[in-house]
């Protein structure tokens, strides 16, 4: 497609970042030590660094076909029909992926602030918020993203009040209690099927200015973003300890409801933090949608991306409301969250093989 | 642009269609204080039919009855800013009794007898008494989580006897009763009299493995409180009360700063009266495997200085070093004996299961599992405990 | 790309033809006729009914017939009788052929300067009706068109809007010559470009658009142009028509071009290699493209020292933050989530609004609203009504709403403070901006509270980084991020840290200062020097 935006891979960084931190931010923690108990933060660590070389897949094969993005590329490498099958595959997984974290969103603002506002409505409103954004232009969303990122960050710094509440006695043993090899990859599995969401810099390739650095800078935006997610698991897992984690929903907003500040400005810094997790919802699901829209526009080869991004929206709105309670929610997101996980990491890697050994055919 | 006006439609929509979540100020009932009490089994009859028919409450062991009493700001009666017109003479809180099987039944009760939307997300204390805590706080602490309003920074405490006179403390300095009883064990953990155990820290000490909890020990005094110090749980029942002094003593084995709580020492030769103060304590708890077993030491660092004393004006060099003697003695006796207490009381509020759970994890696994099993082996755990107090000034007076 | 190059389809002319005077049509590429006669009576005809139309027969070199003819109300008289019928009259001709004889009274008779010939018919017309006098000749194929426009001007003064305490105090007029002449002066440089360009059909307003040669970027020129040269208007009568036509989304509510009345604004841009564009007939001029951190900068800030223009510049922010937010915050935290408010503070407002029959919201909006009408009430009244206006509007009025329970004083306080907040944002439109969306944010917070503050201050944000302003990002240089360019936006660095233009308008030629050099003299130098005399 014929365009002159452009973005640099310090954007792509900014974009990974802001992406990553997001909805499963609130309820991380606890899953992943409810699966892996103190070795929590050292099974995001090692989630981390697999999810990494899914991205460097990922930027490697953005610099080989540097024309493409991944829906290109699944139609030049792999054909029309398989190609757009899997295109549709990554469209629809996309959207189920946002409708459910939209309903989440919507769940812990039902039960955390607003409780009388029927989640309908907040999964509504926030669905036409990314419509209203627009994805016209590429740089506009690397400028929403690298916009939001300080917001999201600064107000971690406050989860720093509660640094005296912090117990070593709940951060040990960092293997945690006679943790299988099986249990320990499935918390680390857990932080990773939580940032798939980088999946968005294939989206992303054919604009991107310099693909030299695209892998380094990459990386450092998954580091950036996993850090600060790091960050959130140590302070609540170092706080309430594996007992307390267990048994609190949504554990990050429940430490903001313990910090005091200095002087007692505000009395409580829930809402901050509340309005950083807003802004993070936002841009992840933002990023969500700008597949969506931005795939499903490529496969059809058209720039209506206003009309498709509408028709999307109560198809979302509809995957959104699927879950019956507060449980199944998070047992629907965890099994999709693998599935997709498995695309993800899958994909790229592959699409590398198949076109070296399509250069070799060819050379042949 | 289309989308924008789509937007604002629906932004108006769900103005006209309800605001779901705006009560005003005034529209909400703000329940400052809550006193937990127990109560007959008569009251079951006078019970209104809210949350189930009469009768109708599913049986369960160890029934109990609580009488709430909340504490309800009076909008109007407090002043905005200094003088602020004519004060019409009446009390600026409101108390009402209900009765429940439970917390949220008794509020349900409330609720059905208030107009306004009861909010508890500024509730400063919720009082205990200690025939409730020595059974079991398991039920009422579920409700006090579950609800969102609840800051987990509010403050709880037991009282011996009736909770509900706690409330009635009306002291004449505070516009609001429960803001001057939340502020006393504020100030109270500024001072150093008291550990930071709000209700969000008693609930992790709750869930913790190895560790258990300590809640203020309060006593009503008529128209104010007293801090009377700590009660101690194993578990989710209450097995004892520290003293000021005990509470001391634990405050400086968890190295909590600032310190409080001066304590009187006697010099070897019965020459004079010392009142000495610690302001830096540090402590270190460490746990060590010797022969299979854990083995614990504590070590407590303090700095202290002189305040007052009355007789003898004989201070020097010499004379502190000597105090500093007969002070470590007495202070080691005096945590041993505070041990003593809590290990035949199965009371680990040091948290030293948590510590040999983390550091020695493999230990923790093969023998002791469980929390149960833990308070076996802590009944008769060998713990060392060693004081260095060192006493640096003597305040204006040279002597 | 403005809306108005989308709608490429249809025929300019036509609608030009279509905008235009019917009379200056129809005269259009029409010569003037040989016969004196024929055109006076053209132009009588035309002209006949107007109460300031003069023409005065005379006869040149004292031997042929001529006529001169110019509107009394624009012209100096006096420069008509002393420089041209004087001369006219008396010289004695040399030149023998009649049509050389335009050339030669330029060449040797008239020593006045703004003199041209012309043969359009149409021209003429217009020439006159611009404050310039026409001479026919008899038998002659053109006429000398002489400019001996005067006009009322007003003296040039600091301008209302834009007061500093430190700086320039002269400001534009509505002359564009005028006001050329205050850039001119303050940058004697020959690249320093002024381009005339005429917009309105009718009005024939004349547009200038400078800019600096060597350092504006050239594509940005070139698109200003084309923007300007696309206006198809019958007449603009201040420099906001321009504004409105030529900005990039003509829907949003933000200012996409600074408007400015003092020439050191102007000249300070045009040395970041932006473009300006100032018209006859408007004090302000306008500046392109802008971002909107100008739009909380003044020139002052780089007058004074940078740590305290830094200061104020912070302030400003906290300023328009507060003006945006705090009135719908305050709702928010009264009506839905009191939890946040200190549980000390929460019994005593309690107690302030519980006479108050309103919700907040209604409450906040009604006191917005009279707060609004009181602004521009105390706009439109005259200078010696207008203080005691707001004297009684904000104190008596306020007092009594408050005594009557009508009110909550917090509410009071609150609303007097985001007023406030909006009158300490330099730039008179932003604040505008500002102060409408707060309506929109207070209406949000109403209905959903905190999620409602969050999402209507994403709408902004979002929408505010989708902009562009002549193909420069709006929030630049905070989106795209550019560490460079952050230390003159929220702060000022001092001036040997702004060695580089700014990078987001890619100007031309990109340093603007030297070096710093290191000071060799001696902490008490002069001492020193008194010392070695002695």
């Amino acid at each position: 497609m014929k365009h002159t935006d452009s973005i640099s891979s310090i954007q792509v960084a900014g974009i990974i970042a802001s992406t990553i931190i997001g909805v499963p931010l609130m309820v991380l923690p606890r899953f992943i030590v409810a699966e892996v108990g103190e070795a929590a933060i050292l099974a995001s660590v090692v989630g981390l660094i697999l999810s990494s070389i899914s991205l460097i897949a990922i930027t490697e094969l953005g610099k080989k076909y540097k024309e493409y993005t991944i829906i290109g590329c699944n139609r030049l490498l792999l054909g029309k029909y398989i190609g757009n099958l899997l295109n549709v595959l990554i469209i629809v997984s996309m959207m189920i992926v946002m409708g459910l974290e939209v309903r989440q969103f919507a769940e812990v603002l039902a039960s955390g602030l607003l409780p009388n506002t029927p989640i309908e409505f907040s999964i509504i409103i926030m669905i036409f918020l990314c419509t209203l954004a627009g994805f016209r232009n590429v740089s506009t969303f690397a400028y929403i993203h690298f916009f939001y990122l300080p917001f999201l960050l600064i107000p971690m710094v406050f989860l720093l009040f509660s640094i005296k509440d912090l117990e070593t006695y709940h951060l040990l043993p960092v293997f945690g209690h006679e943790l299988s090899l099986f249990q320990f990859m499935k918390g680390a599995f857990l932080m990773m099927a939580a940032i798939t969401n980088y999946f968005v810099v294939a989206m992303l390739i054919p604009y991107i200015k310099d693909h030299e650095n695209c892998v380094k800078n990459g990386i450092w935006g998954l580091f950036l973003g996993g850090l600060a997610i790091l960050f959130c698991i140590v302070m609540t897992l170092g706080v309430f300890g594996v007992q307390e984690l267990e048994l609190l929903y949504w554990p990050v907003l429940s430490l903001s409801r313990i910090i005091q500040i200095p002087g007692e400005v505000l009395s409580r810094i829930d809402a901050i933090i509340l309005i950083t997790w807003i802004f993070a919802v936002f841009t992840t699901l933002f990023s969500h949608y700008f597949v969506a829209v931005r795939g499903t526009a490529e496969i059809f080869r058209t720039d209506k991306f206003n009309l498709i991004s509408t028709i999307m929206v109560p198809f979302i709105y509809v995957i959104a409301l699927i879950p019956d309670n507060i449980y199944e929610i998070y047992d629907y997101g965890i099994n999709t969250a693998f599935f997709v996980l498995i695309i993800y990491i899958a994909l790229p890697i592959g699409l590398l093989i198949i076109g070296r050994i399509r250069k070799r055919v060819r050379v042949q | 642009m289309n989308k924008y006006f789509m937007f604002l439609i629906l932004v108006s929509a769900a103005l006209l269609g309800g605001c779901w979540d705006r009560y005003e100020l005034e529209e909400r009932a703000i329940i400052l204080a809550l006193a937990i009490d127990l109560a007959d089994e008569s009251k079951a009859a006078e019970m209104p039919e809210v949350t189930h028919g009469k009768g109708e409450f599913p049986e369960q062991e160890n029934q109990r009855i609580y009488k709430l009493t909340a504490q309800l700001a009076v909008p109007g009666k407090v002043m905005l800013g200094p003088g602020g017109g004519d004060t019409n003479s009446g009390d600026t809180d409101w108390l009402l009794v209900t009765y429940g099987y439970t917390m949220k039944d008794a509020l349900s009760n409330l609720q059905q007898e208030l107009a306004e939307k009861i909010h508890l997300g500024h509730i400063q204390l919720i009082v205990m008494s200690d025939q409730i805590a020595k059974n079991s706080i398991e039920d009422i602490m579920d409700f006090l989580r579950r609800d969102y309003e609840i800051r987990r920074t509010a403050w709880v405490m037991i009282t011996e006897g009736e909770a509900h006179q706690i409330l009635n403390a009306t002291p004449p300095i505070q516009t609001v009763p429960s803001l001057y009883l939340a502020n006393t064990l504020k100030e109270a953990v500024k001072f150093g009299k008291l550990p930071k155990e709000y209700l969000g820290k008693v609930w992790i000490d709750f869930s913790d493995i190895g560790v258990d909890a300590i809640i203020p020990l309060v006593q009503p005094m008529g128209d104010h409180i007293r801090v009377e110090g700590l009660a101690y749980f194993k578990e989710h029942k209450m097995v004892g009360k520290l003293s000021p002094t005990e509470t001391g003593a634990v405050l400086a084995m968890q190295g909590q700063n600032p310190a409080g709580y001066s304590n009187v020492v006697q010099s070897e030769d019965k020459s004079g009266i010392y009142m000495v103060k610690p302001y830096r304590r540090s402590s270190d708890i460490s746990v060590k495997m010797v022969d299979g077993k854990p083995k614990v030491f504590i070590r407590v660092n303090i700095e202290g200085f002189i305040e007052e004393e009355p007789k003898s004006k004989n201070l020097s060099g010499e004379k502190l070093e000597e105090l500093e003697k007969t002070i470590n003695k007495m202070g080691k006796e005096s945590l041993e004996k505070l041990i003593k207490k809590l290990q035949k009381d199965q009371s680990d509020i040091l948290g030293i299961g948590a510590r040999v759970r983390a550091y020695y994890p493999k230990y923790w696994n093969e023998q002791i599992k469980d929390d149960e099993g833990w308070y076996e082996v802590y009944k008769d755990l060998d713990i060392q405990v060693s004081m260095d107090y060192r006493i640096l000034r003597v305040g204006m007076e040279w002597k | 790309m403005s809306p108005f190059f989308k709608k490429s389809n249809h025929n300019t002319d036509q609608t030009l033809r279509y905008l235009e005077s019917k009379i200056v049509n129809e005269h259009k590429n029409k010569p003037i006729s040989g016969s004196l006669e024929d055109n006076i009576q053209l132009l009588k005809n035309i002209f006949e009914k107007d109460l300031d139309y003069s023409f005065r027969r005379f006869e040149l070199f004292n031997q042929i017939p001529s006529a001169i003819i110019y509107f009394q109300s624009l012209v100096d008289k006096e420069k008509i009788n002393q420089d041209i019928i004087k001369l006219l009259q008396e010289h004695r001709m040399v030149e023998e052929n009649k049509d050389k004889i335009p050339q030669y009274i330029i060449e040797n008779v008239l020593y006045y300067n703004d003199t041209t010939t012309v043969k359009d018919m149409s021209k003429i017309i217009c020439a006159i009706m611009q404050g310039k006098a026409v001479v026919f000749i008899d038998g002659c194929l053109e006429a000398l068109e002489l400019d001996v426009l005067q006009l009322e001007k007003r003296s040039i003064d600091e301008p209302d809007t834009e007061r500093a305490v430190r700086g320039p105090r002269d400001g534009f007029i509505e002359q564009l010559s005028i006001n050329i002449s205050l850039l001119r002066y303050r940058l004697p440089i020959p690249e320093f470009r002024v381009e005339e360009t005429e917009v309105g059909v009718r009005t024939k307003t004349k547009v200038a658009v400078c800019y600096i040669e060597d350092i504006a970027n050239p594509a940005l020129v070139e698109e200003v142009k084309q923007r300007i040269d696309a206006i198809e208007i019958d007449g603009i009568l201040d420099s906001g028509y321009i504004e409105q036509m030529i900005e990039d989304n003509p829907k949003s509510p933000f200012p996409q071009v600074i408007n400015t009345e003092r020439p050191t604004k102007v000249v300070g841009n045009l040395l970041e290699g932006r473009v300006a564009i100032l018209m006859n007939g408007s004090p302000s001029a306008l500046v392109v493209p802008a971002t909107f951190s100008q739009f909380y900068q003044t020139t002052e800030d780089y007058n004074e020292h940078w740590v305290i223009s830094s200061f104020v510049r912070i302030f400003r922010i906290i300023a328009l933050v507060f003006s945006l937010t705090f009135s719908s915050i305050y709702i928010t935290f009264i009506s839905f989530h009191p939890e946040l408010i200190p549980a000390k503070y929460v019994v005593a407002a309690t107690s302030g609004r519980h006479s108050i029959p309103f919700p907040v919201m209604f409450e906040v909006l009604m006191m917005e609203l009279s707060m609004e009408v009181l602004r521009e009430a105390s706009v439109r009244m005259p200078q010696q009504v207008g203080g005691a206006l707001s004297i009684v509007g904000v104190l008596v009025v306020g007092q009594a709403a408050v005594q009557a329970g009508f009110v909550s004083p917090i509410t009071v306080v609150i609303i007097g403070m985001s007023t406030i907040g909006s009158f300490a944002v330099p730039s008179y439109n932003a604040a505008n901006t500002f102060r409408m969306l707060r309506f929109a944010l207070i209406l949000l917070a109403g209905t959903l509270g905190l999620l409602g503050i969050a999402i209507g201050l994403m709408v902004v944000v979002n929408h505010m980084l989708s902009l562009r302003s002549f193909g420069v990002p709006y929030i630049a240089p905070y989106a795209p991020l550019n560490i460079k360019a952050l230390k003159d936006s929220i702060v000022r660095a001092p001036f040997y840290q702004l060695k580089k233009r700014p990078q987001n308008i890619y100007p031309q030629d990109q340093t603007r200062m030297g070096e710093m050099v290191e000071d060799h003299t001696d902490y008490n130098f002069l001492e020193e020097r008194k010392r070695e005399k002695r």
